[in-house]
């Protein structure tokens, strides 16, 4: 019986998305269709994207509070270059401009010694601020008809962005599972001390690891711009805690060392899922932040419960065999 | 002990799921407004109406309400969305919406620009949709995608309320006054046009000169806002600050607050508001404030559903089609009081 | 006295000396920016300002000394806000059945919400900034149910405006208010047992558990703690603004972890206190007040506000390196 209760509860993230998806096409007949749960992920691609770059960061045992501005940031940048250097060198410039902020997180971290909290509050504070003087407190407005296509472009029918996520997902799996980048990012946000001692480099890859999430939200920055064609430093208010949530959703710890973008596609997934389940389920608007907030709360704890329970388990195992 | 906080939790979440589910099929319970009925040739449509904010605005609550209750009447089916501000998440939600399979689709824009490419894809994918923009016009205001827009236009009122302020002056004959700006909230639609609006008004009338302005902060359409931005003002500037152009009732509301605990008498500093909030109506009467434009959310819902009506009917509608947005100022604002507390209701 | 003895006595001094300019880094940017702002603006030294800067920061004030006992403890409450604006929408609508009453209702809720936080992040050892994420979410959808979304005006009668809105002998009542709570968390935190198990807790909470110290109660206890001090907060708002709308209080969340940070409080735990809490308070009330009179646009306020946080902290990074170097 433990047995299955401890299994459950470690796939329990697989078993909330097949109850959501079942419950969803037994009140929507056309939502268990291709296309509709394609959409789910066309629809979570930019929250997607910079979830994946803030596992990244997370599994090293910083975050990044910054990321929505960064978005913000990168849009306005490209958007307002595009007359003067037309598409391409627009994207690029933007793509670099939302990066650097990583960077500039990163050395106040790693050499400023300040706090990731704090760094990345004022970072966020400082862009936005930024975006709003550049664009004078309103949107400004895409002018090459080409650039939509990065955001709204479909291709064999099913949005581009699919693409975007799917790559990107596979990129940062890739990376934390075979290369240098993703062992020493668990092992940094395990035990400091020890990685340093292993003779990891911690401070140039805890850089790397806070521009790294600057260029996921540099490139959510351009897909969302692209897809309304506008930039504006409002966009991104709300983003910061969703991105979180869904890593943490996900299983990746807030402390560092644990985690994956495994865990992660399927917080974004269920984020996803509970989002299409308003709409369909008409639920009453007065209800629906009550909904998101106990469903956050109901993870986090069962979460935080059965890591004591195994740690025990773990440790009466370890008694019963004698070590 | 944890195993019952974690069977409590589950209980919550799927009671949650549960109630959430039933709640939306049945019908709002809510007493209907003396809304016009149309005729029943439209009964039985299914509607989407995508909102930027629900919650958390004392605007689109009410609206949204009169909604659920115009759309009982009429006999359709409605499902609302709720942006919270986002415009990703309001481009997700269009695009959920006509998904469900929809005879009509309604956009409060969240982002006046940003929303436009979306309504151009949805408008592509479903050519027959009739879309109907609400409340908020678009960037550029005329798109070929939707069939139109109904709803108060707050580049108008933002003329309107410049023009009181002309009237104003002229009255007190005053060669130049000194004024400080309260916008809504940094980079959102309904401010800028409010700023452009109060800008034109005083061009078109040539009394630009005369107005002097002495700052311009956005107080975020709140009341503490409002509230501390005018102490500031009253702090820095003193004697000089003779008028103060806020954008909503909340901040003006904010405004005069500040006024009054800093002593300074009703109409020394003028100031106003924007929607026809109770106490706003009754800062008016009192003399707080030289007028508010009374903005109905409940006429305005009204108003979009009585559009899309017509559209679905077949009859032939013209692209805008404004609110009335009439001024309440001290001539009026007794007839208006009864009728805010109809809709914002009475103060605690 | 022989020679040693004197060049002993001096060095160590001069030492102490240092060491106390380095571990006092914010007090002396607070007397900085003061002098500057003397200089910059003819308005900024007048009683009318001064009074204004600490009535605009004052419900900052007191929340900050709840946020600081919950981050000495190494945690951190991100529904503060939203706790805030939960009692005070529930002080308002409960104001017609008098003024006890509702003053009762609004510290209970705080409570309440304080002892949720609590339980779960001390008892269940949830992860604190999620939980309280969570919370938050919940506290605010609670309000917005209860308030329907609406703007409300709390009753216009003395004793509700008393707190925030009057003087005593020209000094706002506010202030006062501010101080009283202020000296007594400083006496919570510094001279009962509480408070240096507190300390300890937050310093490394596997010794304390092992010296004998309950650290989940006394974890549990700060969470709970704060929620009744953002339920005072919330009658103090109403009483300063009588109209809330219920979103209002969201930023105000940010502001307050940037106060105590700024004043010098770690968010690792296990140092800081109210002194700091209130020197950090003194400088953000002055950047405000001063960027507030100078008529400095919005956009470039954000921009100016993030860049003093990073240097201010910069600075007291530094200090604190300088200071290990003259243990």
């Amino acid at each position: 019986m433990k047995k299955i209760t401890n299994f459950i509860i470690d796939q329990k993230l697989i078993i909330i998305i097949i109850v959501l998806i079942i419950a969803l096409s037994v009140e929507d007949k056309s939502f268990f269709t291709v296309k509709s749960l394609a959409s789910i992920l066309e629809h979570a691609t930019i929250i997607g994207i910079m979830a994946a770059g803030m596992t990244v960061l997370l599994i090293s045992g910083s975050f990044d509070l910054s990321v929505g501005s960064v978005m913000a940031f990168t849009g306005i940048i490209t958007i307002m270059l595009q007359k003067p250097l037309g598409l391409f060198l627009s994207v690029l410039i933007g793509l670099i401009a939302g990066t650097m902020v990583g960077v500039i997180n990163g050395l106040l971290v790693v050499k400023g010694r300040i706090n990731a909290f704090i760094a990345t509050l004022g970072t966020m504070v400082i862009f936005k601020g930024f975006g709003l003087a550049l664009t004078g407190s309103s949107p400004v407005k895409g002018t090459i008809a080409a650039y939509q296509f990065i955001g709204q472009g479909q291709v064999f029918g099913v949005d581009i962005t699919l693409f975007y996520l799917i790559a990107i997902f596979i990129i940062v799996w890739y990376l934390l599972k075979y290369t240098k980048f993703g062992r020493n990012d668990y092992a940094i946000g395990g035990n400091i001390l020890s990685a340093r001692l292993s003779g990891i480099n911690v401070n140039l890859y805890t850089l790397y690891y806070f521009v790294f999430c600057a260029f996921t939200a540099a490139v959510s920055g351009i897909i969302l711009s692209s897809r309304v064609n506008t930039g504006n430093a409002v966009f991104g208010d709300t983003t910061n805690l969703t991105v979180i949530a869904a890593a943490v959703l996900g299983g990746t710890s807030l402390f560092g060392g644990k985690g994956g973008v495994i865990g992660t596609i399927q917080g974004v997934i269920i984020l996803g899922l509970i989002e299409r389940a308003m709409v369909v389920f008409n639920v009453d608007t007065n209800y629906q932040l009550l909904v998101r907030g106990i469903i956050i709360l109901f993870v986090v704890v069962t979460d935080a419960v059965t890591s004591r329970r195994k740690k025990l388990d773990i440790e009466k195992g370890v008694m019963e065999k004698g070590a | 002990m944890k195993k019952i906080v974690i069977g409590l939790l589950v209980v919550a979440f799927a009671f949650t799921l549960l109630m959430g589910g039933v709640s939306c099929k049945q019908t709002a319970a809510e007493v209907t407004t003396a809304a016009e009925v149309t005729t029943a040739a439209a009964a039985g449509m299914k509607i989407g109406y995508s909102m930027p904010f629900i919650e958390d605005s004392p605007y689109c609550f009410p609206f949204s309400k009169a909604l659920q209750a115009s759309v009982e009447t009429r006999g359709w089916e409605m499902i609302l969305t709720d942006a919270k501000g986002d415009i990703n998440t309001q481009a997700n939600q269009v695009e959920d919406l006509v998904a469900q399979g929809l005879d009509g689709l309604f956009v409060m824009p969240t982002d006046a620009a940003g929303i436009v490419s979306v309504l151009e894809k949805v408008h592509g994918e479903y050519p027959d949709l009739p879309i109907l923009i609400s409340n908020t016009l678009t960037d550029p205001a005329e798109i070929a995608s939707v069939k139109g827009f109904a709803g108060p236009n707050s580049y108008l009122e933002g003329k309107q309320m410049g023009a009181e302020y002309v009237k104003y002056v002229e009255k007190m004959g005053y060669d130049i006054i000194n004024y400080c700006h309260m916008t809504g909230m940094a980079g959102y639609g309904a401010a800028i046009d409010r700023e452009n609006g109060f800008n034109d008004a005083l061009k078109e009338a040539g009394a630009e000169a005369k107005f002097n302005m002495l700052d311009l902060q956005p107080g975020d359409w709140s009341p503490d806002k409002g509230q501390t931005l005018t102490e500031n003002w009253l702090t820095t500037f003193g004697d000089e600050l003779q008028m103060i152009y806020a954008h909503n009732d909340g901040m003006g509301i904010g405004v005069v607050n500040a006024l009054k605990a800093a002593g300074v008498e009703p109409g020394k500093i003028v100031t106003n508001g924007c929607d026809g909030q109770t106490q706003a109506v009754q800062m008016v009467k009192d003399g707080w404030m030289l007028f508010t434009i009374f903005q109905s959310p409940i006429s305005d819902a009204e108003l979009s559903m009585s559009v899309m009506g017509k559209i679905f009917n077949g009859e032939k509608v013209e692209y805008f089609t404004y609110l009335e947005t009439p001024t309440v100022d001290a001539s009026n604002a007794a007839e208006y009081l009864p009728k805010a507390i109809e809709i914002w209701g009475a103060e605690y | 006295m022989s020679d040693a003895d004197t060049t002993i006595k001096s060095t160590s001094v001069k030492r102490g000396f240092i060491k106390f300019f380095y571990s006092q880094a914010m007090l002396f940017i607070l007397i900085i920016l003061f002098v500057i702002m003397i200089f910059v603006s003819d308005n900024f030294f007048t009683l009318n300002n001064i009074y204004n800067l600490f009535r605009h920061v004052a419900i900052l004030g007191v929340m900050a000394c709840g946020m600081t006992l919950v981050i000495i403890g190494k945690g951190i409450d991100l529904s503060a806000a939203a706790i805030l604006g939960l009692s005070a929408v529930s002080f308002v609508m409960i104001q017609q059945y008098g003024y006890a009453v509702s003053v009762a209702v609004a510290i209970a809720v705080g409570v309440v919400c304080g002892f949720i936080n609590g339980y779960f992040i001390g008892k269940v050892k949830a992860n604190f900034i999620i939980v309280t994420l969570a919370t938050g979410i919940l506290f605010t959808a609670t309000s917005l149910i209860i308030s329907e979304g609406r703007n409300l005006t709390a009753r216009p009668l003395l004793v509700f405006s008393y707190i925030g809105s009057s003087s005593v002998f020209g000094f706002p009542v506010i202030i006062i208010f501010l101080i009283i709570i202020m000296i007594i968390t400083g006496i919570l935190l510094q001279k009962t047992i509480a408070g240096r198990r507190l300390y300890a807790a937050g310093l490394n909470d596997k010794a304390a558990l092992v010296s004998g110290i309950n650290t989940s109660n006394i974890i549990m206890g700060t969470y709970v703690l704060n929620g009744l001090i953002c339920g005072i907060a919330a009658v103090v708002m109403t009483s300063r603004i009588p109209r809330i709308r219920v979103g209002q209080t969201a930023p105000y969340l940010f502001d307050v972890i940037t106060i105590v940070v700024l004043g010098g409080t770690a968010l690792t735990g296990g140092m800081g206190g109210i002194y700091k809490t209130a020197i950090g308070l003194a400088i953000f009330g002055i950047v405000n007040n001063s960027m507030a009179i100078l008529s400095i646009p919005y956009e470039y306020q954000q921009l100016i506000k993030g860049i003093i946080l990073i240097l201010a902290v910069l600075y007291d990074e530094f200090n604190r390196r300088k200071r290990l170097l003259y243990q």
